[in-house]
């Protein structure tokens, strides 16, 4: 077994990650269909959110520069209250990766394989997770880098051939605020703030191996930036070639969207570009996720992480059958109960007043420091 | 060491057995049967009937044909569509596959009784494609469309998709509707839907059989009609193919037509149309929706009747004031024909509102019809002749006085 050692991403790596990670499922599933025509303005305010939201993380990880976020837990809260919220943050993770594996293998076995046990391809999946794990955040972040132009490949000439297709029909995104800000906002409260921006708190786990420490909130502010603008574009995209109606009855617009490509039919049926994107956003999710509470299991135990990638993982593609019964749901479980109990606490809640208990208890040692003069107060209380 | 390395090599191999064995849900061509059309009649006994074609492949390839049937057509009652396709091999042999459906017949017994409902196994499943057209059987059974055979294509439905896509094209002879426009039509407040009509025409004794592709003039053929119009789910009529031409002029989708324009008594002359543009304005004023229409066209002169000098701008220019007359007239004929025999917004007149008046319509949209029907419909044509084919002056102009 491999001991733990210190693992490195590079920026460009680390930009790449955040914008694949938001786009996962966000872009296959869609959002904010309730505001139907205006679903880009709420994508859009919910992007100002998202920014807001990596940059107060960055913020809490900046207190204390080196530190993980199970580490500032631990400073925060003292080692038996850390460890019961490590213990429910693994609980979370572990649940939300169950959950975006889920959403994967409906895809699936909705679209191309509706006679194949929805286990096999949960179970392939976790596999392949487990493995990527086993080799560490680092081999995860090098094959971001080498995965994403397929996928970025893949939306531009997605886009190319529905303008080709002339699918795009401009009046179904009018008219604009046909009733007012009221239902824009609605997408957006509360649902739009945990997923997928909220989601974000799972990268805090990963911020620590990034190597430029100081470019760190840029570059987060940017990709996150990034990524709700190309979740804007082709919100826009699904309404103006489906319209209203279809959109709200469809169960994954970009898959119907490029249903509708028929190019001298001979570019047709290209659902696998689809799928690609999906793939590979859900890669980096289950796997962002599960290294998430794989870190949380080692803070907690101290044993290192990798001994429980397998035995962890298969878990989770067991979970992620038996969280909800059928794909109703568990869309419902995502919509109703989990942005209000699990995504506000966790990511919002939790670590805003870890913010708050850091900030003043580095405010009080720094003066202390000033007074005392002694140094490293920070590492004598770890 | 040698032996944890043999264990787990075999680990490796028992892996990879199961990555690489490939889709579990492959099936052979040969096990596959292609439906290429089906129709949808009202069961005597259940819900539906529907009829279902499968193409005999080897009869379609010049070198392996033997002057077999070229598909096979089976009919079973039941009350879902999507039962009877799974059961269809009660009497057919291989897995059917509905992927490249190209026609759905629906009988007008269906349309006129609301059965629409079928539609949605079509919009929910995978295998159904958007690309097939929906059409209606005018005074037939639905399941006849799909037994007449005919030389170039031998399936009934695929020469069907020919015929319609071409007539389309070259006339403007079929509305263009697929599966998505229908539904998207029916839940629209501001529109209803329409499908192309079907019949069948000649004697129907023989139409069964392989013997009908091989006479010169065939003993029966299909043949379009016009266009069913629906109110919302329901079939309320039919409109002839003139009809099919102005809704596509309503839709901005003609894209070839031909017109003959009278000039004087009796004479006509002949217009083609290769370009054409259709920008509809609505606008709710004092309650009455205001339909403004300015559709734009550019033709050829394909002949004249009553030779007029081409070689002049003046002949130019009563020509196109004709032909805009001409076009107007048809346009504003068929429109008000809908408003008063149907009253049902086949047009999306409504949906237009929506966009450009969307406070009127937010208070007419629960009795839009009703509003469509006492709408006020303005025609502005703006006809074009640019060319006039190989000659200039008529032969007629030449012709030595009697």
């Amino acid at each position: 077994m491999r001991t733990d050692f210190v693992e490195k991403i590079s920026l460009s790596q680390f930009f790449l990650m955040i914008v694949i990670f938001q786009l996962g499922t966000a872009i296959v599933i869609g959002l904010g269909q309730s505001a139907k025509q205006d679903a880009w303005i709420s994508v859009g305010i919910a992007t100002i959110y998202g920014v807001l939201l990596i940059f107060a993380y960055c913020f809490m990880l900046s207190l204390l520069p080196g530190k993980g976020f199970y580490e500032l837990l631990k400073i925060a809260y003292g080692s038996l209250l850390s460890r019961i919220l490590s213990y429910f943050y693994v609980l979370y993770f572990l649940y939300i990766a169950a959950r975006v594996t889920r959403d994967f293998c409906e895809l699936l076995t909705t679209a191309i394989y509706p006679k194949t046990p929805i286990e096999i391809i949960s179970l392939s999946l976790a596999l392949m997770c487990c493995y990527f794990l086993y080799q560490g955040i680092e081999v995860i972040g090098r094959s971001t880098e080498i995965l994403f132009p397929y996928s970025a490949a893949f939306l531009i000439l997605l886009v190319i051939f529905l303008f080709i297709n002339r699918s795009f029909h401009s009046e179904n995104l009018r008219p604009v605020l046909e009733f007012g800000w009221g239902p824009v906002f609605q997408a957006v409260f509360p649902s739009m703030l945990g997923f997928p921006f909220g989601e974000i708190v799972a990268l805090t786990t990963v911020m620590v191996a990034v190597t430029r420490q100081d470019y760190l909130t840029k570059v987060g502010i940017s990709a996150v930036a990034a990524a709700g603008t190309i979740l804007m574009i082709f919100t826009m995209i699904n309404v103006s070639v489906l319209g209203v109606d279809m959109i709200d009855r469809v169960e994954f617009p970009l898959l119907s969207t490029i249903r509708d490509i028929s190019i001298a039919k001979f570019i047709e049926r290209l659902d696998a570009l689809v799928v690609f994107v999906m793939m590979l956003g859900i890669w980096l999710k289950v796997c962002v996720f599960l290294f998430a509470a794989l870190k949380g299991m080692e803070s907690i135990t101290l044993i290192p992480y990798r001994n429980f990638v397998f035995p962890i993982g298969l878990l989770v593609s067991s979970i992620s059958v038996f969280i909800a019964a059928n794909f109703a749901e568990h869309i419902e479980e995502g919509l109703v109960a989990v942005p209000l109990y699990l995504h506000i606490p966790f990511q919002i809640g939790i670590p805003l007043v870890t913010t708050v208990i850091l900030l003043i208890k580095v405010r009080r040692r720094k003066g202390e420091k000033k007074h005392e003069g002694l140094d490293n107060v920070v590492q004598s209380e770890n | 060491m040698g032996y944890t390395r043999v264990i787990k090599l075999l680990l490796l191999c028992c892996v990879f057995t199961f990555m690489t064995t490939g889709c579990w849900d492959r099936k052979e061509l040969n096990e596959i049967s292609l439906i290429s059309g089906i129709a949808i009649d009202k069961g005597e006994n259940k819900k539906y009937k529907l009829s279902a074609e499968t193409v005999n492949i080897t009869e379609l390839s010049p070198k392996t044909k033997g002057g077999e049937t070229p598909s096979v057509v089976y009919t079973q009652e039941g009350d879902t569509i999507s039962e009877l396709v799974q059961k269809m091999n009660t009497g057919l042999s291989r897995k059917l596959i509905l992927s490249h459906m190209s026609v759905v017949v629906i009988s007008e017994e269906i349309a006129k009784s609301s059965l629409m409902e079928f539609l949605d196994y079509m919009d929910r499943y995978r295998e159904v494609r958007n690309d097939f057209n929906l059409v209606v059987a005018k005074g037939v059974k639905a399941e006849e469309i799909l037994t007449v055979l005919y030389p170039f294509q031998k399936i009934s439905t695929l020469k069907l998709k020919v015929q319609l896509n071409t007539l389309q094209d070259e006339w403007g002879g079929d509305p263009d509707v697929r599966l998505k426009d229908f539904i998207q039509a029916l839940v629209s407040k501001g529109r209803s839907p329409v499908a192309v009509a079907l019949t069948v025409s000649g004697t129907k004794h023989i139409q069964n059989s392989t013997d009908i592709m091989k006479h010169p003039i065939p003993p029966s053929l299909i043949t379009v009609p016009g266009m069913a119009v629906f109110d919302k789910e329901k079939l309320v009529g039919y409109l002839p193919l003139e009809g099919v031409r102005v809704y596509l002029w309503t839709q901005n989708k003609l894209r070839h037509t031909s017109l003959s324009v009278p000039c004087s008594k009796d004479k006509y002359i002949n217009v083609f149309v290769y370009n054409s543009s259709t920008n509809v304005k609505a606008r709710g004023k004092n309650d009455v929706p205001h339909i403004q229409l300015n559709i734009k066209v550019e033709t050829i002169l394909d002949g004249t009747q009553c030779g007029a000098d081409l070689s002049k701008h003046s002949s130019y220019v009563d020509y196109e004031r004709k032909a805009a007359d001409f076009i107007r007239a048809e346009v504003l004929a068929t429109i008000k024909k809908v408003q008063k025999d149907f009253g049902t917004d086949i047009f999306g007149f409504g949906d237009h509102m929506h966009l450009q008046d969307p406070a009127y319509f937010h208070k007419v949209s629960d009795r839009w019809q009703e509003a469509f029907k006492k709408a006020n419909i303005e025609v502005k044509v703006d006809a074009r002749i640019r060319r006039s084919g190989l000659d200039t002056k008529s032969f007629l102009q030449q012709l030595p006085p009697r």
